[in-house]
């Protein structure tokens, strides 16, 4: 008997000095640390987060989804104080269906003359608000934020949706501990899937268990006539299985941005989890996702989205006519393409399936990425052409791996020829056909074929964008430059060039093009083919006279040959990488320069010529000089020939950049003859 | 290229259309004229225009103190996606104002009607203003997504305020790149509170009066922004109205001259709010009983809210004008400028300092409050305190600004000063260009290969300060990115090592960098190219504009001082050294000089000086010149031999 007190007492002890992560439990350690040990520049810490989603039955309702949520995070300096404002999203588009938040608690605590001390979470600063039509949120601020404060907070979500949260495994700050605890029924299956990219891993444990739940039932009888009614209750236990999901991670570090990534999200841990099939007591079954095939069923067969693409009467007229006496396949499709991006403007809202429906978009010009693409496949159809749409997932949304319906968010066209696939994107103007605006690209997509079938399609852009200068001049006695510049655009280049400039009035661009050249003052400045959308490719022009461009020190003249268009800083400045640098589009950038020398004077020496490869041929840089008695000619090319640059490639890469940052800066040294 | 299609398709109409349609055609072409975009226009008035104003019509009716009707129809061409918010299809509203017209019709290039909205097509949100975690507003706008350019909107709206406190002004050339064929602008008084006016700059844009206040504006030409020029509201054409009695959400009040109106919001938005618990009041009085001057107390009082306030904004409470309580202050540790203004002085008060809550316009730009027109102005509230003639002032949403220090914010400008007595107009600090000083000194050990090591040292004082930057908060990666940022011209920079000494109490910082670079003088033959500029090189000439329409305006004036000590390694040459420079012009100077130490060393200084002021037009050319010219000399060589 003694020995189970003193036990207990063991037990009790070691318990008490463990952390303490229930809710309200902080301890004056928590308070008195100001840097986490693991992480000292980390203005803020999480210190604890859980959640917790569990599957609740109720009789009228069937199952509802619950998460309950707590974080406890710890806040150094007033370079955290960011983390004590929550935002928490919720789905609510005005209607019976909604989710909806309770059981909102939160405290400040800090420490006082030694005590510690505890503020509440008003309900003044708690604000509910709408995003817009389809989600609200709820945003709070923890009040008294000093340095060295701990926030506490925890509420419950309540969803009428067979669906869960995507769950973070990682935050922008570090967590000390992770806890998550999700309970499924046996009649709901689901696949949970891993950020494949993310440099983090955690593990998630899977266990089964026995769940029960009592059913009441009551049964009115007789009451015909002079009897009273009776009421029999009938009470019956409903047994059956449940899987249990438990993550537990102590010390995740923290992500932390990069230049030159779009969007962290793509490399954060998290899990995905899709709901895969549903079995009922009777074991029949319905399945929602297990393989691409089977995805790709479920959503063809919504009529949001294979529904709208066999509608064709809303536009058949407008399209005759449009098409009338057109039989090349490219200028079908290029007429339609634009047809489509000038009658449906983009609401800005996500989605493969139509939002509106494609017809009322078209009546209305406006829809979302499922009215606007599937239309444009529908009309691609209707004119004859293979053409099917491409699901996508945004960079936000992640990389579709896996066979997922939420995978996916976002749609376009492809029109597959004899030798080539040609993708079409008609939310964004300035789109052409095989260059997609950056959001739509992300690894790949998948190709949903008319009479059944899919596949993978690469979306990164098959066609590089080109960017060609022609640069001559000549230097005049009194060492002014004098020149013309000649560029021509091609495909992502001439994207960009539209939806940067046409929007700027001729003096504001003019202001543009002399910017960061020197002292220079550039004239007739000619734009050629920029209102035609279709066209893949752009040109421009100008004259100029630069001064200050040509040094004399003593009796030699200074030059850098390729004047305004030597790229002088290496933009890489970080000592190391964790995440790829991304490009979104290969590139070529070619320069041809043609100098005039002064009267008088004679090369003394040039940059020497230079080839350097980039990791087998990812980057090529080239440097190539030659000249006559009067004349020196130039020509530097440089190429990236994939959309991203891997991490471990970095430091090669950065060296490499540097290369070519030296070279274009080399001066051309010119002596009196 | 859509103009000319427009043209051509009413053309067409014209001809396929005969005689018997004459009166409809004509109707027709009237309401084209209207609503479609034509060459002419874009060619002339809306030149340099994201947006045409093809009319806009605003009445005002006031019908009580407390009681206004303001109704507005206007049509708009847009020419371009940034003249999207030139629709202005939107209207807030709150408790106070009520909705009672809103529609809007969209039409296309030709004049053809697109679509119709009523009000209830328009999107209603919460009018987030992205800064506040909270306020009170709402908005109800037009989601129109345009698929072609230009399009028209005409949009009509009647909107009732029991708000008088703001009477809509009328700007009728609205913004820049805006272009405008007719705007109007009336007031139907129907009531005996008197109205006060003023017109700004109506005469330079032939706007003329026609009637007891009531304005029309006629073809004003879209004008461009230029650099350093005056602000938009400077030469703007307005007109500003307040009422002499007015209302606040409910609250009354009496505006004939700044004195009453400080002296109305004295009494009715800051009075009773400034509460503080005991615990405080002993808190503060205990940390503040050894101070033995006002200036010492008000010191420790504002290290006292730096240390357990922080700055979030929310827009509630009367209009967005009374300060949260400082009782609420003190237990949430957050209020926005309003309530941590406030906050202070309740703190000051325990203390027994004097300070006056202070409105005022924020911002690098230099804004001033009207001292001929009193209204509600300002976007940011500030105290100050009277020390003798002077005032010294408090910027109280920053938790490490120095006591006293507002420069790039809220200097040199006037404010209104809320006293007892009624409002007053006062200057803020100015911030003179001798004392706005960068101290660069270097020393640079420089190899035979073109690479360096050096010591930096940089002193910042008065505007030109960098220790209310939160600096030395940052990362050490952050701090290194910066200095690479910073001194961009030096490639593959390695930063070694970095201090910071930040004395708040004089307002001076002071970084100590250790550098290198491999390669930093460029190699050309056997000879180095070194440009001697390592540390402060001028990056940016100001834009060339082929004809400047605005005068030039320097808001501060500053001064950098630069000296390095080049030691070059054995076996290093000087081939040729620049002469000296000394250039003086009305805007500042510049004096750039090398000199050979012997020994291996060379010893180069750069001064810039640049003055505060406001110069014609035609002077740009000569203050763009300046800085080419600087911008010259910084990029000099010196050549080095290598043996």
């Amino acid at each position: 008997m003694k020995n189970v007190f003193s036990l207990l007492c063991l037990l009790i002890i070691s318990y008490t000095s463990a952390q303490d992560y229930k809710f309200g439990k902080i301890s004056k350690a928590e308070l008195k640390e100001t840097a986490n040990p693991k992480a000292q520049e980390a203005h803020a810490t999480i210190l604890y987060v859980n959640e917790n989603v569990y599957f609740q039955y109720n009789p009228s309702e069937g199952f509802i989804v619950v998460k309950e949520v707590q974080k406890r995070i710890k806040i150094y300096d007033k370079e955290g104080v960011d983390w004590a404002t929550e935002i928490v999203p919720f789905y609510d588009n005005g209607g019976s269906n909604v989710e909806e938040l309770s059981e909102l608690k939160g405290y400040t605590y800090y420490l006082k003359d030694g005590k510690i001390e505890k503020d509440k979470l008003d309900k003044d600063n708690i604000f509910k608000e709408e995003t817009n039509q389809y989600w609200g949120q709820l945003k709070f601020t923890m009040p008294n934020i000093t340095d060295g404060c701990i926030v506490e907070f925890r509420y419950r979500k309540e969803s009428p949706f067979i669906a869960l949260d995507d769950v973070d495994l990682q935050y922008d700050i570090p967590v000390k501990k992770l806890e998550f605890n999700a309970r499924i029924p046996e009649y709901f299956y689901f696949n949970k899937y891993f950020n494949p990219k993310a440099k983090y891993t955690a593990k998630i444990t899977e266990t089964e268990r026995n769940r029960v739940e009592n059913i009441t039932s009551k049964q009115r009888s007789g009451g015909g006539g002079f009897n009273s009614s009776t009421t029999s209750v009938d009470n019956s236990k409903w047994e059956f299985h449940e899987t249990e999901f438990k993550a537990d991670l102590v010390d995740v570090p923290a992500l932390k941005e990069e230049p030159y990534v779009d969007n962290m999200d793509v490399y954060r841990a998290n899990v995905k989890w899709e709901y895969a099939m549903y079995k009922g007591q009777d074991n029949s079954i319905k399945k929602y996702s297990t393989d691409w095939e089977s995805v790709i069923k479920t959503i063809y067969d919504n009529s949001s989205f294979g529904g709208q693409l066999s509608k064709t009467g809303y536009f058949e007229k407008d399209l005759d006519a449009l098409l009338a006496n057109v039989t090349s396949s490219t200028e079908r499709i290029s007429l339609i393409y634009n047809f489509v991006k000038s009658k449906v403007a983009w609401n800005e809202y996500l989605g493969y399936y139509a939002e509106n429906g494609v017809k009322k978009a078209y009546k209305d010009g406006s829809g979302n990425v499922g009215d606007i693409n599937l239309m444009l496949t529908a009309m691609l159809r209707y004119a004859g052409l293979n053409a099917s749409p491409v699901l996508i997932s945004t960079k936000s949304n992640g990389i579709p791996l896996y066979p997922t319906r939420n995978g996916f968010n976002y749609v376009i066209s492809a029109v597959e020829m004899l030798d080539n696939i040609i993708l079409l994107d008609a939310t964004y103007r300035y789109a052409l056909p095989n260059v997609l605006p950056s959001r739509a690209i992300n690894w790949q997509g998948r190709i949903v074929r008319e009479h059944g079938g899919s596949a993978w399609v690469d979306l990164m852009s098959p066609t590089s964008g080109e960017e060609n200068y022609t640069l001559q001049y000549k230097i005049k006695p009194d060492l002014a430059v004098q020149g013309r510049v000649f560029v021509k655009l091609e495909n992502s280049s001439a994207m960009k060039f539209r939806s940067k400039y046409s929007n700027m009035g001729d003096d504001e661009r003019l202001r543009n093009l002399e910017q960061d050249k020197g002292e220079i003052e550039i004239s007739n400045y000619v734009v050629k083919n920029e209102d035609d959308l279709n066209s893949p490719s752009l040109q421009y022009s100008f004259s100029y006279t630069l001064e200050n461009a040509v040094e004399s020190i003593g009796d030699k003249l200074y030059v850098s040959p390729m004047l305004f268009y030597a790229t002088t800083e290496n933009t890489f400045k970080q000592e190391k990488r964790n995440f790829p640098i991304e490009f979104t589009y290969p590139n070529v950038y070619n320069y041809n320069v043609s100098i005039m020398l002064p009267e008088g004077y004679v090369v003394e020496s040039m940059p020497e010529s230079a080839k350097v490869q980039f990791n087998g041929g990812e980057g090529m840089f080239s440097f190539l000089t030659s000249g006559s008695s009067n004349m020196v000619v130039l020509k530097v090319s440089f190429q990236i020939n994939r959309s991203f640059i891997l991490a471990i490639d970095y430091d090669q890469f950065k060296q490499y950049f540097g290369m070519l940052v030296k070279k274009e800066t080399e001066k051309m040294v010119l002596a009196k003859s | 290229m859509l103009n000319l299609v427009s043209q051509l398709n009413l053309s067409m109409y014209l001809k396929s259309s005969l005689g018997i349609f004459l009166l409809c055609l004509t109707m027709n072409v009237f309401a084209q004229t209207n609503f479609s975009s034509n060459i002419l226009e874009k060619a002339t008035i809306g030149k340099n225009a994201n947006a045409l104003v093809k009319a806009n019509d605003v009445e005002i009716h006031i019908q009580a103190y407390n009681k206004m009707l303001v109704k507005s129809h206007r049509i708009v061409t847009i020419y371009n996606e940034t003249g999207d918010y030139k629709g202005q299809a939107y209207e807030y509203y709150d408790e106070t104002t009520k909705i009672k017209t809103l529609e809007a019709t969209v039409y296309n290039a030709a004049g053809e009607k697109i679509k119709r909205y009523k009000e209830k097509d328009f999107t209603d949100v919460a009018a987030a203003d992205g800064i506040s975690i909270y306020n009170d507003n709402r908005v109800k706008y037009l989601k129109y997504a345009a698929v072609e350019y230009p399009y028209t909107i005409d949009y009509i709206s009647e909107v009732e305020h029991k708000m008088t406190a703001f009477v809509p002004s009328w700007s009728p050339l609205e913004d820049h790149y805006t272009g405008v064929i007719e705007s109007s602008y009336q007031i139907f008084n129907e009531t005996d509170v008197p109205l006060a006016i003023k017109e700004e700059h109506l005469e330079d844009y032939n706007i003329k009066k026609v009637g007891d206040y009531h304005y029309v504006a006629e073809n004003l030409l879209a004008i461009k922004p230029e650099t350093l020029s005056p602000d938009f509201y400077t030469y703007a054409p307005r007109v500003k109205v307040a009422m002499q009695t007015f209302d606040m959400k409910g609250v009354k009040g009496v505006n004939t001259n700044w004195t009453d109106f400080g002296k109305w919001m004295y009494n009715t938005l800051l009075v009773d709010t400034r509460t503080l618990p005991e615990s405080v009041k002993t808190e503060i009085l205990g940390l503040t009983k050894e101070a033995p001057t006002n200036i010492e107390k008000a010191k420790i009082v504002y290290q006292y809210l730096q240390q357990n306030t922080r700055y979030i904004s929310v827009q509630v409470g009367i209009g967005g004008w009374k300060p949260m309580l400082a009782e609420d202050v003190d237990r949430l540790s957050y209020g926005d400028c309003k309530g941590l203004s406030n906050y202070t002085k309740a703190l000051l008060d325990v203390v027994g300092v004097p300070s006056y809550y202070a409105v005022i316009y924020g911002g690098k730009n230099i804004r001033s409050f009207d001292r001929d027109f009193s209204a509600t102005e300002g976007n940011h509230a500030v105290l100050t305190i009277p020390n003798g003639d002077d005032y010294i002032w408090l910027e109280c949403t920053s938790q490490d600004t120095p006591f006293g220090y507002i420069a790039n914010f809220t200097d040199d400008r006037d404010a209104l000063i809320i006293t007892p007595e009624g409002g007053k107009i006062i200057h803020t600090t100015v911030y003179d260009t001798k004392a706005n000083v960068l101290a660069t000194t270097a020393d640079i050990n420089l190899n035979l290969e073109g690479g360096f090591t050096s010591q930096v040292e940089m002193k910042s004082y008065g505007s030109q300060y960098r220790g209310s930057d939160g600096l030395e908060e940052e990362t050490e990666k952050n701090q290194k990115l910066r200095f690479k940022n910073m001194w961009d011209n030096v490639n593959d920079l390695v930063v070694e090592s970095i201090q910071f000494t930040n004395n708040k109490n004089e307002v001076v910082f002071t970084e100590n960098v250790k550098v290198s670079a491999k390669s930093y003088a460029s190699k050309t033959g056997n000879r180095l190219l070194l440009v001697p500029d390592v540390f402060n090189k001028l990056s940016h000439i100001p834009p060339r504009y082929s004809k400047r329409t605005m005068s030039l305006e320097i808001d501060r004036g500053f001064l950098d001082q630069d000296e390095y000590v080049f030691h070059l390694e054995a076996g290093l040459d000087v081939e040729a050294l620049q002469s000296p420079v000394a250039i003086e012009t009305k805007f500042g100077s510049y004096a750039m000089s090398i000199e050979d130490l012997g020994d291996g060393k060379l010893r180069y200084k750069r001064k810039l000086q640049l003055e505060k002021g406001t110069y014609p037009k035609e002077d740009y050319k000569a203050y763009r010149a300046f800085w080419s010219s600087i911008s010259k000399h910084d990029n000099s060589k010196i050549v080095l031999l290598t043996k």
